[in-house]
């Protein structure tokens, strides 16, 4: 009897140990089969009778949301070709640290194990426009985080996330792109950057199902400009409600390789913030919608994720660390502060289609090869080349916001102040990027991490 | 000897040594979970202030702690062991009393000094953080 009775609690407490094991994987491939895919959205409900406040997140400190244009939402896309499956979840938001994206695998993790998803990567929008959710927005110093705010958030994106597996369906997926006319402005040299818009588009074999369109475009979302205070998706949402409105296809928007720092011109005169973020999503979608010579993707998955750590030189991010704003794990290391940061790095391949998956604002020319110095790593085109990965987009603000990168030999810290205030070199360009990048090792890491990632898959 | 002498006499070489082993680690921790009170207790803030100090280290009050315990330890058995060993040779009570009070004191501010430069606030060790944020603090 009593064997029996240490047994029985043996077999309990090893099915309540394997219970909680992770249900994700860190490598992952799988081909043949068909597409399944779908598509799950929910609003980001505000908070009532919060004791916080709504801070707008992008511009200044401490600056309040003082009304609504649109409520920014989490929208999820579950992919899979017929065994484990991979969740995309995007948020309408400037950014989330990895402990929010590990709060919402956390709230996941059961219903992963149970619908055989190995992977969930959530990455931000990067609008200007919402609210704080990385918590360097609010008074300075003073996380600008509202915890009611950030609790819907993750509840939305758990939803969206199991409304995506309910919705799936088979289909077909397919790849194309299209120049959208002069849209783009790049305020830092050298000039570089992707203009065109990218497009996975995902046909279901059931015409009465919504088609699905994954966009992936290198813009900053701050369409609606730096003096605006109403809370909205920017372009990024008008941009899907005008597809839908065309089309009815459902929309999520990636953000590419966006750092140096490009974004949107103004499209309109004189300007009107809403008009121009109308005018801005209005031409995109024509775009999108111009689309040809689409390639069919064959059905195949392959996934990698690897950890990374980086020198964290930044000493504002090393205070915002010990006040607790900055949620990334950390450990004693060489840098400027005597820390290291980390933080995550992912490749998703769609069949031809390679999805670089950056925890921050990349440079574009750290993606392209064109304008980079000779102490700048690789760039990741041409590590993907090695990997026969010749289709490469990125999704930048993925699993994390590690801030710009920029290219070592274009870094440059005030002497005085390095990473408070900004410094302006010689040719009059000035150096804002590096007060909000993690430190001079970054491009070097991340492209190292790219790299062990695509080894991964071979 | 008596029993009950040799017992009160045990509790009274033990209990300093557990105090420093034990005190700093409490006064730390409520030293780094209130130093928006304390910074606000020396810091008047001005009206065209930029940075609200206090209420940027209140935000200490939840954070995670990782209090460092090592150096007190080895403090509170070296007290345990001079007290024990050092001085046997002494005869006067008085000077004994003195000497056991001073060596206390001592090494209770040493142990409290290490624990809170050497604990972890979300990671980064006190020692640090005063390290990068008192040559900032003049120019900001």
């Amino acid at each position: 009897m009593r064997k029996i009775i240490i047994l029985a609690a043996f077999l309990l407490a090893t099915s309540l140990f394997l219970s909680s094991c992770s249900p994700y994987l860190s490598t992952y491939s799988s081909q043949g089969g068909e597409w399944n895919m779908g598509f799950g959205s929910e609003e980001i409900a505000l908070p009532e009778n919060s004791d916080d406040p709504l801070y707008i997140a992008g511009y200044q400190n401490g600056a309040e949301i003082e009304g609504v244009l649109d409520i920014p939402r989490a929208s999820a896309v579950w992919i899979d070709v017929g065994e484990n499956a991979v969740l995309l979840i995007g948020v309408d938001c400037v950014a989330l640290g990895i402990g929010t994206v590990n709060t919402i695998r956390d709230k996941l993790a059961d219903f992963c194990r149970e619908s055989k998803c190995i992977s969930v990567n959530v990455y931000a929008t990067h609008s200007h426009a919402g609210v704080d959710t990385l918590g360097l927005w609010g008074p300075p110093a003073i996380d600008g985080k509202n915890s009611d705010y950030m609790s819907n958030l993750v509840n939305a994106a758990v939803n969206a996330a199991k409304e995506a597996y309910s919705d799936r369906s088979p289909g077909a997926l397919y790849y194309g792109s299209a120049e959208p006319e002069d849209l783009l402005h790049d305020s830092r040299a050298p000039i570089e950057y992707d203009p065109l818009i990218h497009q996975l588009r995902f046909v279901p074999d059931d015409a009465s199902k919504n088609g699905i369109r994954l966009l992936s475009y290198a813009a900053h979302a701050e369409s609606l400009r730096g003096d605006n205070r109403m809370l909205s998706r920017d372009f990024p949402g008008a941009l899907a409600d005008n597809i839908r409105a065309v089309c009815g296809d459902d929309v999520m928007y990636m953000p590419g390789a966006i750092g140096g720092l490009i974004m949107t011109r103004e499209t309109v005169e004189p300007f009107d913030a809403e008009a121009n973020m109308r005018e801005t999503a209005k031409r995109l979608a024509e775009a999108v919608m111009s689309v040809e010579s689409e390639i069919e993707l064959s059905p195949s998955i392959a996934f990698s994720s690897v950890e990374l750590e980086l020198p964290l030189d930044n000493t504002f991010f090393f205070f915002a660390k010990f006040l607790g704003i900055i949620d990334n794990k950390i450990s004693s290391g060489d840098s400027e502060t005597g820390y290291i940061v980390q933080s995550e790095l992912g490749v998703l391949r769609l069949g031809k289609v390679t999805l670089a998956l950056i925890p921050g604002e990349i440079f574009p020319e750290l993606v392209s090869g064109r304008g980079l110095g000779e102490q700048d790593p690789e760039a990741l085109s041409s590590i993907a080349l090695r990997y026969n990965a010749d289709k490469l987009l990125v999704v930048g603000l993925c699993n994390d916001e590690l801030g710009y990168i920029v290219p070592p030999s274009a870094y440059m810290v005030n002497d005085e102040m390095p990473y408070f205030e900004t410094v302006t070199d010689a040719t009059g360009e000035n150096h804002y990027e590096e007060t909000n990048s993690v430190g001079n090792m970054t491009a070097e890491c991340i492209a190292k991490a790219f790299e062990r990632a695509l080894q991964n898959l071979q | 000897m008596g029993q009950k002498e040799r017992i009160i006499r045990l509790i009274g070489n033990f209990l300093p040594s557990f105090f420093i082993a034990t005190v700093p680690l409490f006064t730390a921790s409520l030293l780094l979970r209130n130093l928006g009170w304390l910074i606000g207790n020396f810091i008047k803030a001005g009206d065209n202030d930029k940075f609200d100090f206090v209420g940027i280290f209140e935000q200490t009050k939840e954070a995670v702690l990782s209090v460092h315990w090592l150096i007190p330890l080895v403090l509170s058995l070296l007290f345990f062991f001079a007290v024990r060993f050092l001085f046997r040779g002494i005869k006067s009570k008085a000077i004994l009393l003195t000497l056991k009070i001073v060596l206390f004191v001592f090494f209770m501010v040493v142990a409290v000094a290490f624990a809170l430069m050497l604990t972890r606030v979300n990671g980064i060790r006190f020692c640090d953080l005063l390290g990068k944020l008192l040559p900032l603090i003049d120019k900001l």
